[in-house]
C-alpha cells in the first residue's frame, strides 16, 4: 500500500510557489553603469520607457563613481552579489572574457541574424567587443581622438589651425616649437603640444597607435605574445624621449595634457574625444579638431586607438535574466541618437550620422572618418599590468635615461611572463 | 580601602568568597556585555584576516572562484621584480620615516618642554600639518613642488635653475616623499614626546643640576632613560605607519608609485595586484607577508625596549 504523506507534498510544494516568480511576475535585472553626468537624466528615461514597453522587466539601475565603477564591479562578483547587466570599456573586456564572465550576445533576442546583422545594426562599435566571430557586448559609446587646437593661443604664435595643422609627427616637432613659450629658464610656460604622460592607459591609446602606424603590433592577441623590442617600438620610444630631453617641448614633470589644456597651458592637445567639447565650453576655449598627424614614412593610415563601452551580460546569471538584460541592452544601445544629442556620447548606430546636429557640426567627420580607420588597443587579460610595464620602460628611457634596447628587451620579457599567465 | 578591609569592618571573615553560582552568572553577564564588541572585533577584523590568509594560498582573480595552490603566491612573489623593488622602497621609505622622525620629533619637544614667549601658539603651528587628512596634505603638496612651482621658485635661485623636477625624478621623489611624510608625523610624535616628558619628575632633574651635571648629561643620564616607554611607543607607532606607506605615493606620485617604480611600495603593489592585475592571490601573500614584517618588527622594538 502506499502511503501519501499529504502533509509532506503540501510543505514541498509551498517551498516551490515560494522559491519560484509565480507566472506574470516580472523579472528583475540588477544594471550597473559608471557615472556620466550628462546621461544619468537619459539613464532614467531609458529605464522608464523600457519597463512600460516590456512590463515584464523590471530594470534595478545603480550608478557607480567613475573612479570606483571597476573596483565595484570586480567585488560584485566576488561576491556573488554582481549585476546581470553592466556597462565596462573594452580595456577590460578581455580579463572578463578570459575568466568566462561574459556571455555571448544572444542575437534572436536582439533582434538579429547573424553577427553581420548586428554589425549592420549597431555599426563598427561592435569590433571592440568581437572574439573570433563572437559578439560579447553592445556599444553605449564608441570613442576615439582627435587633436584639439587651442585657436588663441595658435593666432599667438601666428599660426592658423585650418591651415598649419601638422599632417605628420615630425611637423608637429616643427609646430609645438612655434606654439611654445617659454621664460627666462628656458622653460616651457605654455607648451605648443605634449603627449598625455598622465596614465599608463595612455600608452596603449597613444603610444601603440603611434607603433601601429608604423606597422607594428605590441601585442598578438590570439596568441597571447608580446613584441615590445622592435624598430617600430624603438623608434616611437625615441621619439617620445626626444620631445622631452633634445626638444624640451614637454615630458612628464608637467601638469597633465588635458589639465594644461583646458587651463591655456597647452596650445594643442591629441587626446579628446568628441564629448570634449563641452569641457572646452566650459574653460572658454574657442577650439579646432584636426586629425591625429601619421608618421612620414608610416605604412598604415591609423589614427589613436579606439575604445568603446559595452553593455555585457554576466554569464553566471540565470537564464531568464540573461535574456532579459539582453532584451535591456539591445533597447538602450540602440537609443544613438538620444546618447549623442542628450548625452553627447557617439555610437555607431547608422541613424546618429543623419542626425541634423551631427551634420551640422563639420568636425564631427574627423571622428568619424578615423573611426573607420582605428583598431582597438589589445584586448588581452593583463591589460593593466602590461600598460604598467610600459609606462614603466618608458620612464626608465625617457626619464632614467637608461639603455633603450635593454629596458625594452626586458619589458618584452616582462610582458611574455604576464601573458605567459593565461 | 582593600576588599578585605571592606569585609572585615563588615564583621565577615577574608575567606567568604562569593559563592560559585554567584561568580558564574557573574561571569556570564559579563559575557554578555562585552559580545557585541567581541562579535564586531571577529567579523570586521578576525574573519577577513583568515580569509585573506586563506586567500594567499590560492590563485584568485575574483571573477572566478579560488583556486588553491598552497604556496605558489609566495614563492613566485620572491621571484616577481616588482615586489622585490617594493621591498627595497618600502625599507628605504621606513628608514626615512622612523630614525628623522625619532629623533627630530623629540628635539623638538625638548624644544617645547621650556617655557619661552607665546609658546602656545608656536606649539599650535607646528602641530598644525597633522590636522588635515593626509590625502589632502599630498594634494597640497603636489601643487607646490610643480617644477615650477613654489618651492621650486623659493630653491631655485640657489641652484640656478627655474625647474625642478620633484615628483618626476626617481631620487628627488623618493626625497619629497620622507620629507612630506616626516613633516606630518614630528608634530604628531613630538606631542607623544611631550606627553612622556611631562611624566618625567622635575626634582630628578633639579637634583642632576645641584650636583653638577650640564644639560647633555642631564638629557642623556636621567631624561632619556626615564622616557624609555614613550621611546619605545614612538619607535614602534612610526615604523607600523612607515611601512603601511600608501597615500603619499598613490596621490603624488606619476602612474602611482612612479617614475619607473621609484616609489612602489608595498601597499601601493598590494592595491595594483589586487584591484588592477586580477592577482588577489598575491596581493594576499604581500599581505601577510607585510604583516608578518610589521609583526616581527613591532615585537623586537618592544622587547628591545624591555631590556635594562
Amino acid at each position: 500500500m502506499i502511503r501519501i504523506d499529504l502533509k509532506r507534498i503540501c510543505s514541498v510544494a509551498v517551498i516551490a510557489m515560494l522559491a519560484t516568480p509565480a507566472l506574470g511576475e516580472p523579472v528583475t535585472i540588477a544594471v550597473w553603469m559608471h557615472e556620466h553626468p550628462p546621461r544619468l537624466a537619459l539613464d532614467e528615461k531609458l529605464v522608464a520607457a523600457f519597463e512600460q514597453a516590456n512590463p515584464d522587466i523590471n530594470v534595478d539601475l545603480t550608478i557607480f563613481p567613475n573612479a570606483q565603477f571597476e573596483q565595484r564591479l570586480q567585488i560584485g562578483f566576488a561576491s556573488g552579489d554582481g549585476p546581470d547587466l553592466f556597462n565596462s570599456g573594452s580595456f577590460n573586456i578581455g580579463q572578463y572574457r578570459h575568466s568566462r564572465l561574459l556571455a555571448p550576445v544572444d542575437l534572436k533576442t536582439v533582434g538579429v541574424d547573424d553577427l553581420n546583422e548586428l554589425k549592420a545594426k549597431f555599426g563598427i562599435g561592435i569590433a571592440g567587443a568581437e572574439f573570433d566571430g563572437v559578439a560579447y557586448g553592445l556599444p553605449t559609446e564608441v570613442s576615439n581622438y582627435a587633436c584639439v587646437a587651442n585657436n588663441a593661443l595658435w593666432r599667438t604664435a601666428g599660426l592658423n589651425p585650418a591651415k598649419d595643422a601638422p599632417a605628420t609627427w615630425e611637423e608637429m616637432v616643427e609646430v609645438a616649437r612655434k606654439l611654445t613659450r617659454r621664460d627666462d629658464g628656458n622653460v616651457p610656460v605654455v607648451r605648443g603640444f605634449d603627449f598625455n604622460w598622465s596614465d599608463p592607459i595612455f600608452m596603449w591609446l597613444t603610444f601603440n597607435a603611434m607603433v601601429n602606424q608604423l606597422g607594428g603590433t605590441v601585442i598578438d592577441e590570439a596568441a597571447l605574445t608580446a613584441d615590445f623590442d622592435s624598430v617600430q617600438v624603438r623608434t616611437v620610444m625615441d621619439f617620445w624621449s626626444a620631445w622631452a630631453n633634445d626638444w624640451a617641448l614637454g615630458g612628464p614633470q608637467y601638469t597633465a595634457s588635458r589639465d594644461a589644456f583646458l587651463a591655456g597651458e597647452l596650445a594643442t592637445e591629441c587626446t579628446f574625444g568628441s564629448w570634449g567639447r563641452d569641457q572646452f565650453k566650459a574653460a572658454g576655449i574657442d577650439y579646432t579638431f584636426f586629425p591625429v598627424p601619421r608618421w612620414r614614412e608610416g605604412t598604415v593610415d591609423t589614427g589613436f586607438n579606439a575604445y568603446a563601452y559595452y553593455m555585457m551580460v554576466n554569464a553566471n546569471a540565470p537564464p531568464e535574466r540573461q535574456e532579459a538584460a539582453w532584451r535591456f541592452a539591445a533597447f538602450y544601445a540602440s537609443q544613438g541618437e538620444a546618447l549623442f544629442e542628450e548625452a553627447g556620447l557617439f555610437t555607431t548606430v547608422p541613424a546618429v550620422q543623419e542626425l541634423e546636429s551631427y551634420t551640422s557640426d563639420g568636425s564631427n567627420t574627423i571622428f568619424t572618418d578615423e573611426l573607420d580607420k582605428a583598431v582597438f588597443s589589445p584586448r588581452v587579460p593583463g591589460f593593466n599590468e602590461l600598460g604598467d610595464a610600459l609606462a614603466r620602460a618608458r620612464d626608465r628611457i625617457v626619464i632614467n635615461h637608461e639603455d633603450a634596447s635593454a629596458a625594452l628587451g626586458e619589458l618584452e620579457a616582462e610582458a611574455s611572463t604576464i601573458l605567459g599567465r593565461f | 580601602m582593600a576588599m578585605n578591609d571592606v569585609r572585615q569592618m563588615a564583621g565577615r571573615s577574608v575567606t567568604d568568597l562569593p559563592a560559585p553560582s554567584l561568580t558564574r552568572h557573574r561571569k556570564w553577564w559579563g559575557l554578555l556585555f562585552v559580545a557585541p564588541a567581541v562579535l564586531f572585533f571577529a567579523v570586521f577584523a578576525i574573519f577577513p584576516i583568515g580569509f585573506g590568509v586563506y586567500l594567499s594560498f590560492t590563485r584568485y582573480d575574483l571573477l572566478t572562484p579560488p583556486q588553491w595552490i598552497g604556496l605558489g603566491n609566495y614563492t613566485g612573489l620572491f621571484r616577481d621584480r616588482a615586489f622585490l623593488v617594493a621591498i627595497g622602497n618600502t625599507m628605504l621609505f621606513v628608514f626615512g620615516a622612523t630614525v628623522p622622525v625619532w629623533v627630530l620629533s623629540l628635539w623638538l619637544a625638548l624644544r617645547f618642554d621650556r617655557c619661552f614667549a607665546s609658546r602656545n601658539i608656536w606649539k599650535s603651528l607646528f602641530f598644525s600639518p597633522v590636522l588635515p587628512p593626509l590625502v589632502v596634505v599630498a594634494v597640497i603638496w603636489k601643487v607646490l613642488l610643480h617644477p615650477n612651482g613654489l618651492v621650486t621658485g623659493l630653491v631655485g635661485p640657489i641652484f640656478g635653475v627655474t625647474e625642478i623636477r620633484w615628483l618626476t625624478d626617481p631620487v628627488l621623489s623618493r626625497l619629497v616623499m620622507i620629507v612630506v611624510n616626516d613633516w606630518t608625523m614630528i608634530p604628531f610624535f613630538s606631542m607623544i614626546w611631550l606627553a612622556g616628558l611631562a611624566g618625567v619628575p622635575d626634582d630628578l632633574r633639579r637634583a642632576g643640576e645641584l650636583d653638577g651635571a650640564s644639560d647633555k648629561q642631564i638629557f642623556f643620564l636621567i631624561t632619556l632613560p626615564l622616557l624609555k616607554p614613550t621611546a619605545v611607543l614612538v619607535a614602534a607607532l612610526s615604523t607600523i605607519n612607515a611601512f603601511q606607506a600608501f597615500v603619499l605615493q598613490y596621490e603624488m606620485t606619476p602612474d602611482r608609485g612612479g617614475p619607473a617604480d621609484a616609489n612602489l611600495t608595498l601597499g601601493l603593489l598590494i592595491l595594483k595586484y589586487g584591484f588592477q592585475y586580477f592577482r588577489m592571490g598575491e596581493a594576499a601573500a604581500a599581505s601577510v607577508l607585510l604583516f608578518a614584517v610589521i609583526l616581527l618588527v613591532t615585537a623586537a622594538q618592544l622587547w628591545l625596549g624591555r631590556q635594562k
